[in-house]
């Protein structure tokens, strides 16, 4: 079943064509990697999905339905939810409460009850923290539940930003650059809870740089070169394509080395 | 004690004072210094509630003023009881500031700020070039007080003396600090906090900006335009002057001065201000030099406002402390 699909998305900044006619389908269940050189449009791509500015030209269909041009909170009602390559955070609270704070699509909240009868809303609210644990559970970071965002090491930042999109419980989840900073071990334990996750059954696109994890995460990968898509295929087509090769990978050697 | 208790027992404790000491203070001066603690504590929460979504008002008197004028306008030529002009300027003032943060809440920071200054100006000029209604440069005098109230059996409550405006002052305030505590303490602030914090980040986790920014400003500008229409009554003048930018900075300056970050902070700000201005009995610019040198001492050594004082010492303590045992 395809989930997400891109008909002719085009963004033009000025003379500058970031994507161009950029046809993709994401389906079902699907781990997809967005690979190419810096600069190919790989973040435009998601700030296109996700709404965060408008495509020049093109469409966004998700789910068979026309997303394009929602308003960027609208889009993660639908359940598409993007992380930052910058990681971005709710710094000055706690961990546990920056989960807590994403959790607003969920929370059902009802204003004027909660403010009429602050208790009604107890146990709904201790369901809510039971459901941020078990996200904080399954990123590693929940030991550190109680810390500033802000304090935590880069590793840590990297997954809470990952919880806080999680909280949201979306269909789609879009990671820029999950694993960008880490060194090789924590890469791996990132690599790792990326397999949990799609293992809930989550639908995931990837920007990556790290070939390691590309290729061994990834059922399908999509390469972009200036802004256009040059190949797509399993990670052993990948490889095996000449022009891909010779846009980003750059010498064979590179894939055996990693 | 544990947290709650102490809390318990400050908030007591300011019920009593507050109950009593009209009761003791019978010097009209006195009065008059506490009924302008209170408005002033309701003109600096609200525009805390605008700080708190991360957008920096310069024309909080603007919407003061709108209370105001809509308060006094309704009593004197329709007739309307005070008891009831007092909500509808509320909810007219909320009214004008949704149409303004259509269009405005959308601007961050800077841009915000000027827009609004410009508002309070238009409002201005407004009071002063159309004399029929507002009344022009002298602007509304004989604004009549409130209506006695009767209570059975209890002896009449009536608006002929500052006792009287002192509790009406007080139960406003109250009202203010519960409705902004409760919301403060509710699923609504966190979305600010969110809001405040990283607005690209709460966008992309399903959070819509516009809504919850229009529901904050649109709040705090309907206690705002309560608080114009009590000040309306109570002083029973109001001019153009009364609601310029020194209001709008006034508010700014008693939030930063107490600190952000809790509620308290601009209730201590507007008390410790306004108690100070008034015991070195600082008008006009005297007033504005002070209030200008406190904040700028605040803002080089206190930076968190006056609610961080604890904390700091018990930080200097424990570095004291440290230093000793080396």
């Amino acid at each position: 079943m395809v989930l997400l699909q891109t008909k002719n998305l085009t963004k033009s900044f000025g003379g500058l064509t970031a994507v161009s006619d950029l046809n993709i389908k994401v389906n079902k269940g699907e781990i997809v990697g967005l690979i190419g050189p810096n600069g190919a449009g790989k973040t435009t791509v998601f700030n296109l999905i996700t709404s965060f500015f408008p495509p020049t030209k093109g469409n966004v269909i998700f789910k068979g339905e026309d997303i394009t041009g929602l308003k960027p909170d609208k889009i993660a009602k639908k359940g598409i939810v993007r992380t930052f390559q910058l990681t971005r955070l709710f710094g000055e609270y706690s961990v546990v409460k920056n989960v807590l704070m994403a959790q607003h699509l969920r929370s059902h909240m009802n204003f004027w009850l909660e403010f009429l009868m602050p208790f009604s809303t107890r146990s709904r609210e201790a369901a809510l923290l039971q459901h941020a644990e078990e996200i904080l559970n399954l990123m590693g970071l929940y030991e550190k539940r109680n810390e500033l965002a802000k304090n935590l090491p880069h590793g840590h930042q990297r997954s809470l930003g990952i919880s806080i999109a999680l909280s949201v419980q979306p269909e789609l989840l879009l990671l820029d650059e999950p694993t960008t900073g880490m060194n090789p071990e924590e890469s791996k334990t990132m690599m790792q809870r990326i397999q949990n996750i799609a293992d809930t059954g989550m639908t995931i696109v990837l920007i990556e740089h790290d070939m390691k994890v590309v290729m061994g995460l990834c059922h399908r990968i999509i390469v972009l070169n200036y802004g256009r898509k040059i190949a797509e295929g399993t990670p052993q087509e990948i490889i095996e394509n000449s022009e891909v090769i010779q846009a980003y990978l750059g010498v064979p050697d590179a894939v055996a080395k990693n | 004690m544990n947290r709650p208790s102490v809390k318990m027992f400050l908030l007591c404790t300011v019920i009593i004072m507050v109950v009593i000491l009209p009761m003791l203070i019978r010097d009209p001066y006195y009065l008059d210094i506490m009924i302008m603690v209170a408005f002033n504590s309701i003109l600096a929460l609200t525009w805390r509630t605008i700080m708190r979504i991360g957008q920096l008002s310069f024309g909080h008197a603007a919407f003061i003023g709108i209370g105001a004028y809509t308060s006094a306008l309704i009593v004197m030529k329709l007739g309307v009881s005070f008891w009831l002009a007092l909500p509808i300027s509320g909810i007219v003032s909320a009214v004008i500031s949704l149409l303004i943060g259509f269009t405005t809440l959308r601007l961050k920071g800077m841009f915000f700020a000027i827009t609004t200054w410009a508002f309070n100006e238009i409002m201005r000029s407004a009071y002063l070039i159309f004399k029929n209604p507002f009344g022009g440069a002298t602007g509304l005098y004989g604004i009549p007080a409130p209506y006695h109230i009767y209570f059975y059996g209890l002896p009449l409550f009536s608006f002929d003396n500052k006792q009287a405006y002192c509790y009406l002052a007080f139960l406003l305030l109250s009202a203010t600090v519960l409705v902004l505590l409760r919301i403060e303490n509710s699923r609504m602030g966190m979305l600010f906090d969110a809001i405040r914090v990283d607005d690209n980040l709460a966008e992309s986790i399903g959070i819509s900006l516009m809504r919850y920014k229009c529901v904050a400003f649109a709040i705090a500008c309907f206690f705002a335009g309560i608080a114009g229409s009590f000040y309306a009554h109570y002083i029973s003048f109001i001019s153009p002057y009364s609601f310029e930018l020194t209001l709008s900075v006034d508010a700014i300056v008693f939030s930063m001065v107490g600190g952000l970050a809790s509620i308290m902070g601009p209730l201590i700000g507007a008390g410790v201000l306004t108690i100070l201005s008034n015991l070195l009995h600082a008008t006009g610019f005297f007033k504005m030099i002070i209030f200008s040198i406190f904040l700028v001492l605040v803002v080089l050594f206190l930076p968190d406002g006056i609610i961080s004082v604890p904390q700091r010492t018990k930080m200097l303590l424990a570095r004291i402390s440290k230093k000793g045992m080396d």
